[in-house]
């Protein structure tokens, strides 16, 4: 199979905060390539990492030490080029905005003509499952289906690369059992590339291609796991015997990263196109 | 065995007063003061004055109604009613040949506590969910109504009994002659003060406060610079200041109306500042991922957060500036007269009766500037949490 082009490369990226004299290491030595059309999951404890990860690729936050190259700009370029639609952990909906307005904001900044913006909002909106809601405002909605306007919004400029963080979170099962299908549908009808935060093993391994597993205290890469499952995937995927090999082997992975035994330095590539360079010191921040 | 038999109820059955009793008593001591002497040594009745007929049905009424339907609306619907008409036949005398004797308190007692008690009824009665919209808006308005008619009652009935002076302290029905025979220079007056001088001050107080504000706002050196100080000049009482500018602008309007641009340029500021800035980061965000402008930002997300600040900063413009326009006239005479110029005048003169309608016009008409601003506000920040639900 021919490789495909890596679209996010991460090269031994550290991220540090500093508040105030306590210092936190969010992310240490992180190395990570994902390639076109990739659904890549990460996954690991609360406070590893993984939302700093994603805002270090979209050019919110700036990493202490390493690079980062988003479809072969530098992560600002790629902001400016609007090359990735965020969806947040929390909707960050604007509350003077309806529904489809809300939907519509990406659209309006980007310069899209009036009668488009409508129809492609309505669209996303129809694809999200909330057809009857466009004339309501955010407050009016449930957390859920807040989250689904934002993911909504997300899709609506239609981006190349996807970055979710935990979208689906505040969603109950059946909802988000839909919204799984909904999203592997839509993936693999445009090709996208999608970077996905979950804590729920089960839909890491039903949806990626490929599982980034974290651990905390520092924020490390600790193994990458492919999943070989095929695509289309559908409910028999859930109840094969690979699904639960996968599982378990995420679940272990986890588990010793928690235990904190033998962690590796984090230069892991997905897809496999060779390993990014040795693990370094983190000679500028002063370790 | 009937001692026994009522021994063994509850006491507080026994004991339990009809909710109508208190109104009904009140209206017993009113029609007793009827009978009594109107003014002191004189034998002249209230009953003997213009009031008889009207005042004896009222009552009649007032009585009669409430056995009649026994409704819980009966007695607290038709005794405010009839305790007003019943006053209204006292207010009919224009003056007292001596002082008022104790039929005249009396009467005035025993109404004013009987239409109090039948509103507080009306505000207690539980209405059933389904009940029909007007019982609702009765239920709301009557409390609010009688409270305020009672108190001009009470105004009125006090000034007549005790016998102040017109000169010294106005009736409510002097206040109201000399507004129906003043209104055409009280509302030319009302057109120089707030037209002119409160809303063109708000006008131009609101633009620059904004303009300042968003300039402080985006730069680093006036946040540091500037805020303090417009914080600082918050707290100074800015009439204080009024001859000065009477002196740097001439006594016509242009000097009030810097009073008010003082006035409202403040809290503007300080207000258009924190809504700017406090934005919640996510949303600041979710517009630095779309790569949007500074300009983009300034639109789409700090201006419609900054709306409900703003006109917080409006309400407290209002109330201040108004007190501070008519303070200002005080202090600047000037031939062109305002409200605040006339009330001084009439002041000065001794007609405290038009002192009272320039007020009441001008209560007015600031009470409409509020709520003009409250229905703004509505509109422009429905979504706000503060508005949203109501
Ligand atoms: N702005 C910040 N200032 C200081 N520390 C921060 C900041 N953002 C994140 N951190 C710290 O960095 C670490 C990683 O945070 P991050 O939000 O990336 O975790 P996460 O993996 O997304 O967790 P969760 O699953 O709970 O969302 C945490 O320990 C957190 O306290
Ligand atoms: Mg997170």
């Amino acid at each position: 199979m021919p490789e495909a082009p890596v679209i996010i490369d991460v090269q031994d990226v550290s991220k540090l905060f500093r508040v105030g004299k306590v210092e936190a290491v969010a992310l240490q030595d992180a190395n990570l390539q994902i390639h076109d059309g990739q659904f890549v999951s990460l996954i690991g404890p609360s406070g590893c990492g993984k939302t700093t990860l994603m805002r270090l690729v979209a050019d919110l936050i700036e990493p202490t030490s390493g690079r980062i190259t988003v479809a072969g700009k530098s992560p600002k370029e790629a902001r400016a080029a609007r090359e990735y639609g965020y969806v947040f952990q929390a909707p960050a909906l604007y509350d003077w905005r309806n529904v489809l307005a809300n939907v519509m904001l990406p659209l309006e900044i980007m310069g899209w003509p009036k009668g488009e913006r409508r129809a492609r909002a309505e669209e996303m909106l129809r694809l999200v499952g909330l057809e009857g809601f466009h004339r309501s405002y955010p407050w009016q909605l449930s957390g859920g289906m807040q989250q689904r306007v934002s993911i909504a919004r997300a899709l609506a400029f239609d981006p190349k690369l996807l970055l979710m963080d935990e979208p689906f979170g505040a969603l109950d099962e059946i909802t988000r059992e839909v919204m799984n299908f909904e999203l592997l549908r839509l993936w693999r009808q445009t090709g996208k590339t999608v970077v996905f935060v979950t804590h729920s093993i089960a839909e890491a391994v039903f949806l990626s291609s490929h599982i980034v597993v974290m651990t905390a205290r520092p924020g490390r890469i600790r193994e990458i796991i492919e999943v070989d499952l095929p695509y289309p995937r559908d409910h028999e995927t859930r109840e094969s015997e690979r699904f639960f090999e996968l599982t378990t082997r995420v679940r272990e992975a986890l588990r010793l990263g928690k235990e904190g035994e033998g962690a590796v330095g984090g230069a892991a590539s997905v897809g496999g196109k060779g390993a990014g360079g040795p693990a370094k010191t983190l000679a500028k921040v002063g370790y | 065995m009937a001692a026994r038999v009522s021994g063994t109820r509850p006491v507080g059955a026994v004991f339990a007063w009809h909710p109508h009793v208190p109104t009904l008593v009140m209206l017993c001591v009113a029609a007793a003061g009827l009978f009594g002497p109107f003014v002191t040594g004189g034998g002249a009745k209230l009953l003997e004055g213009g009031g008889l007929a009207i005042g004896c049905l009222a009552l009649l009424v007032a009585a009669l109604v409430p056995s009649g339907f026994g409704g819980p609306w009966a007695v607290p619907l038709a005794t405010p009613l009839a305790v007003s008409a019943a006053f209204l036949a006292l207010l009919a005398q224009r003056g007292l040949a001596g002082p008022a004797g104790w039929g005249y308190w009396l009467t005035l007692l025993g109404s004013l506590a009987a239409a109090a008690t039948a509103a507080g009824r009306v505000s207690v009665i539980e209405l059933e969910s389904d009940a029909p919209r007007w019982q609702h808006r009765v239920q709301r308005l009557v409390p609010a109504a009688t409270v305020a008619f009672l108190v001009l009652l009470a105004w009125e009935g006090l000034v007549v009994g005790s016998r102040v002076p017109k000169g010294i302290f106005p009736r409510v029905s002097d206040i109201w002659l000399a507004f129906l025979g003043t209104w055409r220079v009280l509302l030319a007056d009302a057109y120089l003060t707030f037209v002119k001088e409160v809303l063109f001050g708000f006008a131009v107080g609101l633009t620059l406060g904004f303009l300042v504000g968003s300039a402080i706002a985006f730069s680093r050196f006036l946040q540091r610079g500037f805020l303090p100080l417009a914080t600082a000049f918050g707290a100074v009482p800015i009439v204080g200041l009024a001859p000065v500018l009477g002196r740097a602008l001439g006594v016509d309007w242009e000097s009030k109306a810097a009073v008010v641009v003082i006035v409202t340029f403040f809290p503007v500021v300080l207000n258009t500042v924190q809504g700017l800035t406090l934005v919640d980061p996510l949303k600041l965000e979710l517009l630095r991922s779309y790569g949007a402008r500074p300009l983009t930002v300034f639109l789409k997300l700090r201006v419609p957060n900054a709306l409900p600040y703003v006109f917080n900063a409006l309400k407290v413009a209002v109330v201040v500036g108004v007190v501070s326009v008519i303070v200002a006239e005080f202090l600047i005479p000037g031939p062109p007269n305002g409200l605040g110029q006339r009330i001084s005048l009439s002041a000065h003169r001794g007609a405290f009766d038009i002192v009272f309608a320039a007020i009441l016009v001008s209560s007015l008409i600031s009470m409409a500037l509020y709520w003009a601003v409250g229905l703004l506000e509505r509109a422009f920040t429905a979504w706000h949490p503060s508005t949203r639900g109501s």
